[in-house]
């Protein structure tokens, strides 16, 4: 073997191995499947709906109930009810009227002599009698005659009074020798004559007294005395001394007068302390129309007055509440007053209980004021004169009451009409129903208003097609203290509001539009069935606590809400780089509901491109007499985009995503509600299959 | 630059082994680097650097070309795919013969590594959790604990001495003292992804290992890639030699007969452990449950947030730990020949058995070769290799390897033992040219190297002796013919 040979022998055995391959010849494409578990959720419904949010709580059987609470829905103080107007000022009047004077004496005498010079007849009588004087003598019989003005007298309490009524009484005490008659005519200094005294006949030695009225009888101060009609049968038989009678020409005839019981118009006189008047004033009480209060307890208050008196005398003025006490006494107060002089000031009334029904005619919203004057007289001669008087104003100021009796009237108190309105995107596109089996709406009332309120509303909700659907809650009376023996107590009641007395299921049946909302607040509505008897005190008042209580238990079906996302361009890349995708959902659960999500992809020009159905949730097994979950489901479902839909998926761009969710149904039934426990459980498992088709 | 030249390196320290061929090659003093008792024809020899690379595939183009990889990957027929490269570089050798025995001395590098993914690592990324009809396999078990790497590489310094013991004994001996470069492994006795199914389309995922990894650098050398700074120390390199011992011998049964044993490596395997600069164990499992939320105790749905736990988790699989390459060895080779020799000793034919270990690579194999010993200008051997049990698939080759002599006593060693795998230039499908890989192709070699030798006197005698012999036969000729 030469050189040669062995070449061509080594080039040959390389060269028998011809089948070449070149880089061009790799394929690969990956084709990798997997499943991958996505995940896992473990729900218990609980840890969602913390029951301490105060919206959800729990009962004790874990059923799931969402509680609306509204403390003071509803405060309303007795102001609102009843508030006392500011009350007028009062003028009330009172003339002095008729004065009383104290009794007047004055006294006069007729010396005899001088009589005797005013005889005329018999002539000479005048000197005859001086003649006799210090003896024995008879005297003759006088014949009726007028000796005239022979004396005078002055009454020092007063220059001159204008009576309404008094007695001037006047005695004459006859110190002559001799009987007499006379008449005395009582005149003024310019002798008109003023009273007349028809004395008759005066034994020697004996009076008489005559009255007068003075009734419209102006008296001064100063009178004369004029006998008139003066006759004296005599005494002694002339010629027989042993009838003669002694002559003393210095004997009187002595005129007294004595006024009493002395009632004027007017005088300038002295006056004598007296009471010039004692009345009641009903005073009106302002309250609001309709209200007719009987008492008032008046947590303070006071009267002011304004009192000016044109009497000239100092008057004591006596204020007196008859129908109001304080702490069992009498209110009352004196006021002095001053000729002139205006007296102000105020009567406190805090703590006052005034009975404004004493008036029988009038037993209601009146309150009597006994006003007493009191004349003291201060020994001088004053002005006087029965038209002058005392003006007297009257106001209460600040007033409070602590308690009201009475009739409060008939209020009505609308409530605007107005909507919530529940047209909202979501609701509307949430469409199906939920039927709330058990709600209720209570009212918790703490009412310290002795009146009956009666609450008239008138709720409705209104669904989509123009159906009304009202609440139903009738006139309702709210709870209050009813009788006198509960006067200032609290009462405190629960009204409930369910299936049993409203149409609420119907009313919270979803899904509504809107809810109107309106009514009435009626005070006293029903007088014959309530009577008129109402009371309040000064912190009278009603307050309302709402309480929504929504038991879980519930059936719903056809809830649907879409929703679409732009996708864009991303799922383009799968149709070259996927073969398959899926997402698996198992969910085991003891939740009474269905859930089903349908899935549809359009494309650019809306075609829809590829349509899919999640099951996502089968509701447990229900009991339909309680609605309970007595078992979990397990169910399974899968989305999955295959090789053959995969061009057309690619091409997706908006992606429609609508859920369903309804109540789960009982065997044998259908529709009946269920019930939502707390303890409800929902587990999810997610796994994602992914089959790729990579060429590289 | 200098970056580019340790990339280069790196690239050249992955592989070894010396050309098989060599084996009996005589005229060719790097038989001794084989078997330390080869009949080597020279007195004194000085050979220059040398080096035998390899790059080697755990397959066959046929097995990734030609069609769907996805479906070729249903039959590929390692456990683990990847390359391995071996790089051995002789740097020096020198030796002469005094008598009866030879000496000589030498140095040499060996480079190599690998890096094998799981076959089913691979087959995961092609199909997933498929089985072979293509559906979803939710009781998947990946194993994928042949995924490896290896990175090694050492300084060799060897004495070696052989004596002939009559006229057909000889035996040699070489003593190495090996210095370990760098080494560096990665392993797994567990890797996989296994799903367990869990009805109604569901499965667990599970991600588990037992693994290492481990770094080892000489205190000698202080490199750094980054910045491409390189430090050697050669007083500590010293310090760190591990020493072993070749063995080989040859036995000429009859005059046409001959046998050769020989095993290098003896020493230290077993014995000699290397403190690991870094090590890191992989251990534990991964469940990939996807996100669990627990309404009793979770505040939130945090599905980002189990990435970032999955993600410590992975992270946690390797922890470091104080690692030392117990066991480790020195490579080792296993030779067991016989060859028949023509009677005027320029062929020879014979049955090779390579038993060949190194961190890299371990197979065994049988050869049948030729060997053409035509004059001291040209010897040419050739074989074919088939192996026998291989720790990647190797497909049988054809070794080729000539020596050819220079003037001046130069010699040029060239060979290659994947010549039936040579690639070579062909048209593509778009008509440019490109390089055409042949189906069994699963490695290349090269082997080069270049001596300086004077042979034997009595080889010159001898041919003296066969030239005088032919020109008296011709003479004869001659005469007869006249």
């Amino acid at each position: 073997m030469n050189k040669a040979t062995v070449f061509f022998a080594a080039l040959a055995l390389v060269a028998c191995q011809r089948d070449l391959l070149t880089v061009d010849d790799l394929d690969v494409t990956l084709r990798p499947g997997v499943v991958v578990p996505l995940g896992a959720l473990d729900l218990t419904l609980s840890d969602v709906f913390n029951p301490d949010s105060g919206l959800v709580t729990v009962d004790p059987d874990q059923t799931y109930r969402l509680v609306y609470r509204q403390t003071n829905l509803l405060d309303v103080g007795v102001a609102d009810f009843l508030e006392l107007p500011s009350q007028p000022t009062v003028a009330e009047n009172f003339k002095a009227g008729y004065i009383a004077l104290p009794n007047v004496n004055a006294a006069a005498a007729v010396r005899f002599g001088k009589l005797a010079r005013s005889i005329t007849n018999p002539a000479g009588f005048a000197a005859n009698m001086a003649a006799a004087q210090g003896s024995s003598a008879p005297i003759p019989a006088l014949p009726t005659q007028n000796p005239g003005n022979l004396a005078t007298t002055t009454i020092t309490s007063f220059s001159t009074a204008s009576f309404q009524s008094g007695i001037m009484t006047l005695k004459a005490v006859n110190h002559y020798p001799a009987a007499i008659n006379a008449t005395v005519v009582l005149a003024n200094l310019a002798g008109q004559p003023l009273l007349t005294y028809n004395l008759g006949s005066i034994p020697a030695g004996d009076s008489v007294s005559v009255p007068a009225s003075l009734a419209g009888k102006t008296i001064p101060n100063q009178l004369k005395f004029n006998l008139t009609s003066f006759s004296s049968p005599g005494a002694g038989t002339p010629g027989v001394p042993s009838s003669y009678v002694p002559i003393d020409t210095n004997a009187n005839l002595n005129l007294s007068l004595s006024g009493s019981n002395l009632i004027i118009y007017s005088a300038t006189a002295q006056t004598q302390t007296q009471t010039l008047v004692d009345d009641t004033l009903d005073l009106a009480f302002s309250a609001p129309a309709g209200v007719r209060l009987t008492e008032l307890g008046l947590s303070q208050g006071q009267l002011n007055y304004s009192i000016t008196s044109a009497v000239p005398e100092p008057l004591s003025l006596l204020l007196q509440f008859p129908s109001g006490t304080v702490n069992g006494q009498l209110i009352q107060q004196t006021i002095n007053l001053l000729p002139n002089q205006p007296a102000t000031g105020s009567i406190s009334v805090q703590g006052a209980q005034l009975f404004l029904g004493s008036n029988p005619a009038h037993p209601y919203n009146e309150l009597p004021i006994r006003y007493a004057a009191t004349l003291n007289s201060t020994g001088q001669q004053v002005t006087l004169d029965s038209a002058s008087g005392v003006a007297m104003n009257f106001t209460f100021a600040n007033v409070e009451f602590g308690h009201a009796l009475g009739f409060f009237g008939q209020q009505n108190v609308n409530i605007p009409a107005d909507t919530l309105s529940l047209d909202l995107d979501f609701v509307n596109r949430l469409g199906g129903s939920v039927v709330f089996a058990e709600p209720k709406v209570q009212l918790a009332i703490t009412n310290s208003l002795g009146l009956p309120i009666t609450l008239d509303l008138d709720v409705a909700s209104h669904d989509a097609q123009g159906g009304v659907h009202p609440l139903g809650i009738p006139p309702t009376l709210l709870p209050y203290p009813q009788t006198a023996t509960q006067f200032g107590q609290t009462v405190q009641d629960t009204l409930t509001f369910d299936k049993n007395n409203t149409a609420i299921v119907d009313f919270l049946t979803l899904p509504k539009q809107q809810f109107t909302y309106g009514g009435q607040v009626r005070v006293n509505a029903d007088t014959l069935a309530t009577g008129t008897e109402n009371f309040v005190t000064g912190t009278s008042a009603i307050s309302a606590d709402v309480l929504m209580e929504l038991p879980f238990y519930f059936s719903a079906q056809g809830l649907g809400l879409t929703d679409s996302v732009d996708l864009g361009t991303s799922l383009s890349a799968l149709d070259t780089a996927v073969q398959e995708v899926a997402l698996r959902v198992e969910t085991t659960t003891t939740l009474p509901l269905d859930a089903t999500l349908a899935l549809t992809l359009f494309d650019d020009l809306g075609q829809v491109v590829y349509t899919a159905q999640l099951p996502l949730l089968v509701s447990g097994l229900l009991d339909a007499a309680t609605g309970l979950v007595t078992a979990p489901t397990t169910s399974t479902s899968e989305v999955s985009v295959t090789a053959a839909q995969l061009p057309a998926f690619a091409r997706g761009r908006w992606l429609q995503l609508t859920a369903e969710l309804g109540t789960g149904t009982a065997p044998g039934s259908s529709g009946h509600p269920v019930k939502l426990l707390s303890d409800a459980e929902l587990s999810v498992r997610l796994g994602l299959l992914l089959d790729v088709h990579l060429e590289l | 630059m200098r970056t580019l030249f340790l990339a280069t390196g790196f690239w050249c320290a992955l592989s070894l082994s010396g050309q098989d061929l060599l084996y009996m090659q005589r005229g060719n003093p790097g038989s001794l680097l084989v078997n330390p008792a080869a009949d080597v024809d020279a007195r004194v020899w000085l050979s220059l650097p040398s080096i035998n690379t390899t790059a080697q595939t755990s397959f066959a183009a046929g097995d990734v070309l030609g069609g769907d990889l996805g479906t070729l990957w249903r039959q590929f027929p390692s456990e683990a795919a990847g390359a391995i490269a071996t790089h051995d570089m002789g740097l020096f050798s020198m030796g002469f013969k005094a008598k009866k025995s030879t000496f000589w001395l030498g140095s040499s590098l060996n480079f190599e590594g690998n890096a094998l993914i799981d076959r089913d690592l691979v087959g995961f990324l092609l199909w997933g959790m498929k089985d072979a009809n293509g559906d979803i396999d939710l009781n998947y078990d990946g194993r994928f604990e042949q995924t490896s790497a290896v990175v090694s590489a050492r300084s060799n310094l060897h004495l070696g001495w052989q004596r002939e013991f009559g006229s057909k004994l000889r035996v040699g001996a070489t003593l190495n003292a090996t210095q370990i470069l760098g080494h560096a492994v990665m392993g797994f006795d567990s890797l996989g992804l296994r799903s367990v199914d869990r009805g109604n389309g569901f499965n667990e995922l599970e991600l588990y290992t037992q693994g290492y990894a481990a770094a080892y650098t000489n205190n000698a050398l202080n490199v750094n890639l980054f910045d491409g700074t390189f430090l050697f120390d050669g007083s500590k390199l010293a310090k760190n030699s591990l020493i072993s011992l070749d063995l080989g011998g040859t036995y000429q049964l009859t005059k046409n007969w001959m046998l050769a044993a020989s095993y290098q490596g003896l020493g230290f395997e077993g014995r000699s452990v290397l403190d690991a600069d870094t090590a890191v164990r992989f251990e534990g499992r991964v469940p990939f449950s996807g996100f669990s939320y627990n309404s009793s105790t979770d505040t939130a749905v945090n599905p980002g947030g189990y990435f970032d736990t999955l993600l410590v988790q992975i992270q946690q699989l390797g922890q470091t730990s104080t690692g030392s390459f117990a066991g480790f060895g020195p490579l080792q080779r296993g030779d067991l020949a016989a060859y028949w020799r023509s009677p005027k000793k320029t062929h020879q034919l014979g049955l090779h058995y390579l038993y060949r270990a190194r961190p890299t690579l371990n197979y065994q194999a049988l050869a049948a070769e030729y060997h053409g010993f035509f004059g001291r200008r040209w010897q040419l051997s050739a074989s074919y290799t088939q192996p026998l049990r291989s720790s990647v698939a190797m497909r049988p080759s054809v070794s080729v390897h000539t020596t050819l002599r220079l003037a001046g006593g130069l010699a040029l060693s060239l060979g290659s033992s994947t010549v039936n795998m040579m690639p070579l230039p062909v048209k593509g499908a778009n008509g440019d040219l490109t390089l055409g890989l042949p189906r069994n192709m699963d490695r290349l070699n090269v082997n080069v190297g270049l001596h300086w030798m004077l042979y034997e006197k009595s080889y010159r005698k001898a041919a003296q002796e066969r030239r005088a012999a032919k020109k008296a036969k011709r003479q004869e000729r001659k005469k007869a013919r006249i």
